[in-house]
């Protein structure tokens, strides 16, 4: 959207932004969807300025009215723009109308208002694919639904079982239905309008993954939510598949041992990859687990708890909206990083996961 | 533990018994291990006293098969936490037995809502006064395009109705506001309140459920979710263990009292903040751990103090918040037995 910052305009401060009044002039605006602040020493004819900026009434009849700069006020404005802080009139009377008005208003904390629809637009347009459709794969579909995103590829070969309900997002009348199938049913309850690409296939390897999106399109982002044969694995397949084809994709924990997993975000030759993430963890391992041996145990039945994947899918969808947005203001906030929420504390600790030049990825991706 | 024994940890699959496994080692070792005497029997017993083997059938021993066939998984998940099949199992029963009130369907409410019946709660007082809009799309667990101008609380109840084993539901349509008889309003049976509700304002239904909880000895649950609050990890209230909303709104307002914002100057802002779902779902699911924690034996510390997730970071950022002596509220209430018990 073009905007001008122009005397004759209508600005004013974001409804979320709160301005706070501190010692010797400074002001504190606070944006509290995001908790984040910007601090300025204003002179006081301006700070009236901007205290009054309701969007009402032209930047140079406020100006006038308070004795203040117009050039200066100006060059204020563009500033506070550019740090989200306030917004001319086109565009809160289109977040206004929006269906997505709660979406954009999150986003306006990180997008400059001028640049906020076109980064939502990219949002819609965004080509995911989900590969897993259990426990974090349904919940993760239907998070970015809300959000908006319009274009899913979900893969999957199973059935809804009894035992899903407890954690994922099917229904008891999903019972017996392949979950690719459930999967679309919630996305088109939520809008007729997004479009869900079924593949009930188990992927076997990357090259299953060329295939599959071969035949379909190729995808914008890859979430990995699929845990068979392991993680590890299916992980190897997509970061292969994903680092051949420069797609971002976001490992989306959370598995037996990993039950809060906060999995990595890789955006191929930029941050560091799957592969970097193994050698990583395996220098750090604890030396007293070395040498190591599990025991056999072929019928496993593992743990599960639904907030768990709740928090793990809240923050894999995060990052699948991070990566849509395509701007450096929002960029993941997982990339050389994973990270674990500790159940028992509510607390979240991370492990820096470096780009490794022995893994070679950035060089060869480069 | 001597290796011979550990090795054989991987025998216990449920296929024979205990004798029979101890009758198997002795056979493998007999000879193998001149002048040691070891006793799988007793190995076993060890184990089953820290809760790490466990009787085959446990879980058919304590719930229907409909119940194993859902929360098998989820009962190995509380093993690992209480420690003892019989603990696990009364977690889950308080779980399937508990009558909750939730007050707010809207954009945290509705996910903690799911959740909680995902988990296997099924007794629900359910209020919130409002009908499903199109912009719910953007935050509502129970969204569907077909039913939008239909109340929250009807959508809702027929999600558990339909996803519960044996559900017990009573939906009212109707604002928690200042005036409201809270006991007429939910009745006098229920074992938990959550508050979700942010209009008026959630501190001041907070306060309103907290007075009244800390009259009745119950827990009361806030939850989330609005404006600077978007992914808030809860308070969980306890009368006589926990601060109470009165404590708390004493101490945000002495901690916050040198900082005042101005008057906005957008005098409507309703449709002015933001928030997504990612995040409600990640204040719900906090939320809803904090319930399992409330009905835990080995988990039962109740947390004092306020968290928030921050989305910038993904860290949490959190507050210690103490038990006001003077406080009008709950100042000379003495703690009460717990909750899991």
């Amino acid at each position: 959207m073009e905007i001008e910052i122009q005397p004759t305009t209508f600005w004013r401060i974001r409804p979320s932004v709160s301005v706070i009044p501190l010692e010797d002039g400074v002001f504190e605006f606070f944006q509290s969807s995001t908790r984040r602040s910007l601090r300025l020493r204003l002179r006081s004819e301006i700070a009236h300025v901007i205290k009054h900026l309701d969007g009402k009434r032209r930047i140079c009849d406020l100006c006038a009215e308070h004795g203040a700069s117009a050039t200066q006020v100006l060059q204020l404005i563009g500033v506070l723009h550019e740090r989200c802080i306030i917004e001319p009139r086109p565009v809160w009377k289109t977040i206004n109308e929006s269906h997505f008005y709660r979406t954009l208003n999150f986003l306006g904390d990180y997008i400059p208002a001028t640049e906020l629809f076109a980064a939502f637009e990219r949002i819609q347009a965004a080509k995911i694919a989900i590969v897993g459709c259990g426990a974090v794969g349904s919940w993760v579909a239907i998070q970015l639904g809300h959000l908006g995103f319009q274009n899913f590829t979900v893969v999957d070969n199973d059935i809804v079982e009894e035992s899903n309900l407890n954690r994922s997002v099917f229904l008891q009348d999903d019972l017996g239905a392949p979950k690719v199938l459930a999967i679309k049913s919630a996305l088109n309850r939520i809008s007729p309008n997004i479009l869900v690409h079924k593949v009930q296939k188990n992927i076997k390897g990357s090259g299953s993954l060329f295939a599959v999106f071969f035949d379909i399109c190729k995808p914008d982002i890859v979430v990995n939510c699929a845990d068979q044969p392991s993680v590890d694995l299916t992980s190897e397949w997509i970061d292969e598949y994903c680092r051949k084809e420069g797609i971002p994709y976001v490992i989306a924990g959370g598995y037996n041992l990993h039950l809060s997993l906060i999995g990595m975000t890789v955006s191929p030759g930029e941050t560091a990859c799957f592969n970097c993430s193994r050698i990583t963890l395996n220098q750090l391992e604890d030396k007293s687990l070395r040498g190591i041996r599990r025991l056999w145990r072929p019928k496993r039945n593992l743990g599960s708890l639904a907030p768990l994947t709740g928090i793990t899918s809240s923050l894999a969808s995060s990052e699948v909206l991070r990566l849509a947005v395509k701007s450096k203001k929002l960029l993941p906030a997982m990339r050389n990083r994973r990270g674990e929420f500790n159940f028992l504390t509510n607390e979240i600790s991370f492990v820096d996961i470096p780009p490794k030049p022995e893994c070679g990825c950035l060089i060869h991706n480069s | 533990m001597a290796p011979p024994l550990i090795e054989c940890l991987q025998w216990f699959d449920g296929s024979l018994s205990v004798a029979e496994h101890e009758e198997k080692f002795q056979s493998e070792t007999r000879g193998i291990l001149p002048g040691k005497t070891l006793s799988l029997h007793k190995c076993a017993h060890y184990l089953f006293e820290k809760g790490i083997l466990v009787q085959k059938d446990w879980m058919h021993h304590a719930f229907h098969p409909e119940y194993v066939a859902r929360f098998s998984r989820q009962l190995n998940f509380f093993l690992d936490i209480e420690e003892s099949a019989a603990s696990a199992a009364t977690l889950l029963q308080n779980i399937l037995t508990r009558k909750v009130a939730l007050i707010g369907l809207g954009a945290v409410g509705s996910w903690l809502l799911k959740e909680l019946v995902q988990i296997g709660f099924q007794r629900f007082v359910l209020v919130d006064p409002k009908p499903l809009k199109a912009s719910d799309r953007t935050r509502n667990a129970f969204f569907d395009h077909r039913r939008i101008n239909e109340p929250k609380v009807v959508l809702a109840e027929q999600y558990i109705r339909r996803q519960a084993i044996k559900p017990e539901t009573y939906a009212v349509q109707m604002p928690l506001d200042l005036h409201t008889h809270v006991e007429s309003l939910i009745g006098r049976d229920v074992d938990l309140i959550i508050n979700t509700a942010d209009e008026p304002y959630i501190g001041a239904t907070s306060i309103k459920l907290s007075r009244y909880c800390v009259t009745k000895d119950l827990p009361l649950l806030v939850v989330g979710g609005f404006d600077a609050h978007l992914a808030s990890l809860s308070e969980m209230i306890v009368p006589g263990e926990t601060p109470c909303s009165d404590c708390y709104a004493l101490h945000f307002e002495r901690a916050l009292r040198n900082w005042k914002p101005i008057s906005h100057p957008v005098v409507n802002r309703v449709r002015g903040f933001g928030g997504l779902s990612t995040m409600s779902v990640f204040a719900a699911s906090a939320a809803v751990l904090k319930v399992i924690r409330l009905y835990s034996k080995k988990l039962g510390d109740i947390e004092q103090g306020r968290g928030e997730f921050l989305f910038d970071s993904y860290t949490i950022d959190k507050f210690e918040v103490k038990r006001n002596p003077d406080c009008p509220a709950c100042g000379n209430k003495t703690a009460l037995p717990s909750h899991g018990n």
